[in-house]
């Protein structure tokens, strides 16, 4: 639920077309079929429904199976790697609670910080360090992935997910990542 | 924050965007995966079963969802919404032929005739969730075999574990109802004129 700060709803989304507002995760703005891919809040689940064993495994520790692309935590189920990172090890920061000087400045902007052994992006914070960098790097696609947003839907969702725009027909496999950065 | 950004963004959690109306909470649309393809040979008889990979309950939101065959051009988007728990739940959308076809289970949605080509084609759902996009080839056209195309028990498409085979068409729909169609035996149609003819046949 650590997660649920981390999004804000913009106050005229009731004019928007799509159901999915556009909101705000790891202090980015994304449009709403991005959010609807990064899928931030989770699933409920029917343990008796899942086939994989690895899923199953998972499940059980809180762990992500590779081989089905699923994350769970506390029971739930996050179909990206970023909301499963998220959810596992984000905790929610009160800005004014914050004393350390570095960690303040990573409000506006994400980071490490070494005294606090902790880093942050947005308005969590990331205990462990590997999950906070692989965060940072999914955060730089979901960067890549917004800027797209602004040229084609789809190239935004393909880029986040790995996918293919079936309709520029742009393939967007990790080689492609840093290309769709700079166009 | 600057002050725009302070009076645009209020901050209210995700919790209240699940609430927003016509979304129900919770509910997505990810986990449908391409089941079971089947095929007459002139296309008017067609269905596609889908089927919810990984025990999510709540894949209810296909409403602006939609399949799409790459090559042919071919679209179809999805009407409503689901309602109830969709956990290894089948979806089944199919031609109206399909629909009137003795020993069809009733199509949860009706796609136009000859939307699967028949010499193959890549199927994409909502196309941003590639976990689900799905090549296929020649379907079989017997009249009774169907092509199946699940994607195995990592319920991710187009990976080693994936289901590629022919077999007796199965199709189920949402509701669970199970059927299974016989092209091959000629249904002579019940109209008046047949009616009267085997009458007279029958003196």
């Amino acid at each position: 639920m650590a997660l649920c700060v981390v999004l804000g709803l913009p106050a005229g989304a009731s004019a928007h077309t799509s159901l999915w507002p556009e909101g705000t995760i790891v202090g980015l703005r994304v449009p709403p079929a991005l959010l609807d891919v990064i899928d931030p809040g989770g699933h409920d689940i029917d343990p008796a429904g899942i086939r994989c064993s690895t899923c199953l495994s998972a499940f059980v520790n809180d762990g992500y199976c590779l081989s089905s692309r699923i994350g769970y935590v506390d029971g739930r189920a996050y179909v990206s790697r970023l909301s499963y990172l998220l959810a596992k090890d984000g905790e929610h920061i009160n800005a004014k609670s914050i004393v350390c000087a570095v960690c303040r400045a990573h409000l506006s902007g994400p980071g490490w910080c070494d005294h606090c052994q902790r880093g942050m992006v947005g308005n969590l914070a990331i205990r462990n360090h590997t999950d906070f960098n692989e965060i940072m790097m999914e955060r730089e696609r979901l960067i890549a992935a917004v800027r797209l947003a602004s040229r084609c839907d789809l190239c935004a969702l393909a880029c986040f997910s790995h996918g293919r725009c079936s309709r520029c027909r742009i393939d967007y496999r990790d080689s492609a990542l840093s290309a769709a950065g700079t166009r | 924050m600057s002050h725009y950004h302070a009076s645009r963004w209020i901050g209210i959690p995700l919790l209240l965007c699940f609430l927003a109306p016509g979304r129900p909470a919770g509910a997505a649309s990810h986990q449908w995966r391409f089941n079971e393809l089947f095929s007459n040979a002139d296309g008017t008889i067609q269905f596609i079963e889908m089927q919810e990979c990984c025990g999510f309950t709540m894949e209810t939101s296909l409403s602006s969802k939609w399949i799409f065959a790459i090559h042919a051009n071919h679209k179809y988007t999805f009407r409503s919404n689901l309602t109830g728990n969709t956990a290894n739940k089948y979806l089944l959308l199919a031609t109206q032929g399909f629909a009137d076809t003795p020993g069809a289970p009733a199509p949860d949605f009706i796609i136009p005739s000859g939307f699967l080509p028949l010499n193959g084609d890549t199927l994409e759902y909502s196309p941003y969730y590639d976990t689900a996009t799905r090549v296929y080839g020649v379907l079989p056209q017997d009249g009774i075999s169907a092509l199946e195309v699940g994607p195995g028990v990592d319920g991710i498409s187009q990976t080693d574990d994936d289901v590629y085979m022919t077999d007796v068409n199965s199709p189920t729909n949402y509701a669970g109802e199970s059927g299974s169609i016989d092209l091959t035996v000629p249904v002579r149609p019940t109209t008046w004129g047949w009616i009267k003819a085997h009458a007279m046949t029958l003196r």
